[in-house]
């Protein structure tokens, strides 16, 4: 299984971008209000320190991944502890975007199809190419899809630039105040920095030295976006409107009329955004069975597809409702842990270590 | 699934017919001394075939001999002028008796270039069957085959399959001497290798595996060189027979073996380092290692202006993507998503949808199948039966089903753009895959909508990048990314600049871990 540099950037900009435009908008709108574009340009460049620490990490040990170098620089027990941190965030993670992402094909598409059935289906292709392709497989199809969702993102934007009011724009800096503009950044941050997944991905690279360029431009994409698609939504919707939505993107691709003949694109954008959870997903399966037949020490990781699948599955039905499986998970796990430790300060903390280490293995 | 465990387990389940001649005799039994015995045996191996003919002779007005052949096999002026003549004429016997006699006959009487001495019964078999003529002589354990074979063949002419405006009007034939001579005319160099390979176990069919030295992968040609090997068919009536089992993927309906009946075609392969293989009987030529872009381009693309040409492969992926989703995003939008088609148009539909009594994917389902009838209806009658078919088809099913109400007018617009555009693939192969994909997103598109066919071509995704042929991705040079070959993928780029690329195709990991 080897990975080159352009699908890694491809796997990390299209796992960043596709949740992040759907899911994290209308809680940054709601807490930062008009300065909402600040707070994605600091979320910007909170997933880019993450991407920088992450890259340099494993830089430590090119060869290994999370799993082995965490073990090689904290020790046996310490660097197991380490890892289940991230297991357990693997763990949820799955069923997480399964569930929002069935909420949203139900609301937008299928409203009278029962999400066991969608889920169902997306679980079957997430477990195909995994099964089938490992990472190579799944880099390979991002490298098909990646430029389609990322065109598609585009296009959105090129298609409502005639729906632009400028005056919502104004005032361009309403001083909601450092601590809002900081509070409605941190939710973007915590989905763009979903590149810290690069420590696992790394060592499958070709060239896993010089992989990190390609895992900080992915993600510096995906920041552009997000924020170039946060600025469109402000001047297309306005605040009060787009904060009152769950998913502010598809109501500014729904406004898009084009000759009086392309209208209603939402349905559409909604497909080609599926396949970017369809790639957020499998790199997640992949990760979670990787990282846990390493970590129990079982030869076949493929085997813990047929154990991780089912479960994630179940554990998507625990939210009770939309609310619950976006803005609970987010505001009660996601952002207050796993963004400060798993992103920020455990990859920082083994970096510091490892490089302590090193220095006074060379002395 | 790996390949050798795919050949041994297809190699174990073909059916199998002895033959009889080599049970009974062996492996290689040696003539007989005796004419009489010999004769005797000829006569009973191939009892009740009236076409052989023995004819007796007698060498240097003494020793007896038989000249055995199939008599339609054989050109009849050589056979007289160049065989049966200077053995007649009888020359003075050679003093030294240092060689055999059939050496001597050979070196002295025989003035046919192609001529080999045999010694078993079974190289004797297999020589008068493949149209050689076998001369025994009276106290001689061996026997001398001469080539004096007619030249059976069509007159070349242009592929009905492949044709070209701008372009060498010249196809493959039946007969491998004359492919093999058609890549030689058009690569002129001792780089291009030609192997000979026997396969079929009763048939002994010729098959050369033809390559450029230096530009092919040594790992693809012993890939290809332990598929054929591994072949334990009888008989091989059409490459077909061979593609299928050396193919990788065999459960896949994707061609991952390019056929091309044009000698112009196969040598541009050549040239990019792939592998054509040319099998005795069959005009139809393999070239492998390929990926699923070579069956979008036609040779002509490369004879045409090159903007054209760039702009004839995008309509071509573009037909490819309509014949392969059209029906399916009809299915979809029109039951699920009704939204996206603008008001007047979806008015109109509506309209017209009104007066049929089946669901849209039931309707267009019908109208599918129906179309894939007629087609294939019109491929296999005669050709003038043939038109009637096509009229038939499209007043009766067409005009008449819209009037009676039971199909709607858009649907028979969606089916016949879909037949159209299937039309556009130049590969045939491939145009039979999409035109089968079609079915199953329909389904899907029925069952879950647009959700259904964006999942469909994420399945299809999925299978298309994991596919490998010879080693080779399937969908590389886009997956994996390579900026040399995409140049001739996303267009057709103009000569100077496509000379610079690297013309290689290697596969990307090494083969025997397939």
């Amino acid at each position: 299984m080897k990975l080159s540099g352009i699908q890694a950037f491809w796997m990390i900009a299209v796992m960043d971008l596709g949740m992040t435009i759907l899911m994290t908008y209308t809680p940054a709108l709601q807490a930062a209000q008009q300065d909402a574009w600040m707070s994605m340009l600091l979320a910007g460049c909170i997933a880019l320190l993450i991407a920088v620490i992450s890259a340099k990490l494993v830089l430590l040990y090119p060869q290994q991944n999370l799993i082995e170098f965490s073990q090689t620089i904290m020790g046996k027990w310490l660097g197991k502890l380490v890892v289940m941190v991230y297991l357990v965030q693997w763990y949820t993670i799955i069923p997480i975007i399964l569930r929002q992402f069935s909420d949203l094909i139900q609301i937008l598409l299928l409203p009278f199809t029962p999400k066991s059935v969608i889920i169902s289906v997306m679980i079957l292709l997430v477990v195909y190419v995994t099964y089938s392709g490992g990472i190579d497989g799944i880099g390979r199809c991002s490298e098909i899809l990646g430029p389609i969702i990322l065109s598609m993102v585009f296009l959105v934007l090129l298609f409502s630039v005639n729906n632009i009011q400028w005056h919502r724009m104004l005032p361009v800096y309403a001083d909601s105040g450092v601590s809002a503009i900081l509070r409605g950044s941190l939710p973007p941050a915590s989905y763009l920095g979903h590149a810290v997944e690069f420590v696992m991905l790394s060592s499958f690279l070709n060239n896993p030295r010089n992989g990190s360029p390609y895992a900080i431009w992915g993600v510096g994409i995906a920041s552009f976006s997000t924020l170039l698609a946060m600025m469109m939504v402000i001047l297309t919707s306005g605040v009060n409107l787009s904060s009152r939505t769950w998913y502010p993107f598809f109501e500014m691709s729904k406004k898009i009329a084009i000759f009086e003949f392309i209208e209603n694109l939402d349905a559409l954008a909604v497909v080609i955004w599926v396949t970017s959870v369809f790639i957020k997903l499998s790199v997640y399966l992949f990760i979670t069975s990787y990282g846990t037949a390493q970590f129990l020490q079982i030869r076949n990781w493929r085997r813990l597809i047929w154990f991780i699948a089912p479960i994630s599955v179940a554990f998507a039905f625990i939210p009770q409702n939309v609310s619950e499986a976006t803005a609970g998970y987010l505001n009660h796990y996601w952002v207050p842990v796993v963004l400060p430790v798993n992103m920020i300060g455990l990859p920082l903390l083994l970096l510091i270590v490892g490089k302590v280490r090193l220095r006074r293995k060379k002395a | 699934m790996p390949i050798k465990k795919m050949i041994a387990s297809r190699k174990t389940k073909m059916p199998m017919f002895e033959d009889p001649d080599a049970a009974a005799e062996g492996a290689a039994k040696p003539l007989s001394g005796s004419l009489a015995d010999n004769e005797a045996w000829l006569k009973h191996t191939f009892s009740n075939c009236s076409d052989l003919t023995v004819r007796k002779l007698h060498l240097r007005h003494s020793v007896p001999g038989i000249v055995v052949y199939f008599k339609e096999l054989v050109d009849a002026r050589q056979l007289d002028e160049e065989l049966l003549e200077p053995l007649m004429r009888q020359r003075p016997e050679r003093g030294d008796n240092d060689i055999s006699f059939m050496e001597q006959i050979k070196s002295d009487l025989v003035p046919v270039a192609l001529t080999q001495i045999i010694d078993n019964k079974k190289d004797a078999v297999a020589r008068i069957i493949k149209g050689e003529v076998v001369l025994i002589a009276d106290n001689s354990a061996q026997a001398l085959a001469i080539n004096v074979k007619s030249t059976m063949h069509r007159a070349l002419s242009e592929p009905s399959t492949e044709s070209v405006i701008r372009g060498p009007k010249i196809g493959f034939i039946e007969n491998i001497g004359i492919n093999q001579a058609l890549l030689r005319r058009n690569i002129r160099t001792p780089r291009l290798k030609m192997e000979q390979m026997l396969v079929g176990k009763v048939s002994q069919t010729e098959v050369a595996l033809a390559y450029m030295e230096g530009a092919a992968s040594p790992a693809v040609i012993a890939e290809v060189k332990k598929r054929m090997s591994q072949i334990e068919l009888d008989t091989i009536l059409e490459s077909a027979f061979i593609e299928e089992i050396i193919r990788d993927a065999a459960y896949s309906p994707f061609p991952v073996i390019h056929v091309t009946e044009r000698p112009d075609s196969a040598a541009a392969s050549l040239l990019e380092g792939r592998v054509v293989i040319l099998v005795d009987g069959s005009p139809v030529s393999m070239i492998v290692p390929v990926n699923i872009w070579h069956a979008f381009q036609t040779v002509e693309d490369y004879y045409t202006n090159y903007i054209f040409a760039t702009f004839l492969r995008w309509l071509r992926y573009f037909f490819a993507f309509i014949s392969l989703t059209l029906p399916s995003f009809y299915v979809a939008v029109s039951e699920f998503n009704p939204e996206l088609i603008p008001t007047t148009l979806a008015m109109t539909l509506a309209a017209a949808r009104e007066p049929v009594p089946f669901p849209t994917l039931i309707e267009i389902l019908m109208m599918e199948i129906a179309f894939e009838a007629i087609r294939e209806a019109g491929i296999r009658l005669p050709r003038p039966v043939g038109q009637t078919i096509s009229i038939v088809g499209v007043l009766v099913i067409g005009q008449a089903a819209v009037q009676a109400g039971i199909v709607s007018a858009p649907i028979v617009i969606i089916v016949s753009l879909t037949g159209i555009a299937s039309f556009l693939i130049p590969n045939y192969n491939m145009s039979q895959a999409i035109r089968l994909m079609r079915f199953p997103l329909m389904l899907c598109a029925g069952i879950f909508g647009l959700y259904g066919v964006g999942a469909g071509l994420i399945a299809l995704l999925i299978h298309l990048v994991n596919l490998r042929s010879f080693g080779v991705y399937y969908m590389a040079p886009l997956a994996p990314f390579d900026r040399d070959g995409i140049k001739d993928v996303l267009g057709r780029a103009p000569w100077w600049i496509m000379q610079k690329r690297k013309n290689r195709v290697w596969p990307t990991q090494e083969l025997s871990k397939q």
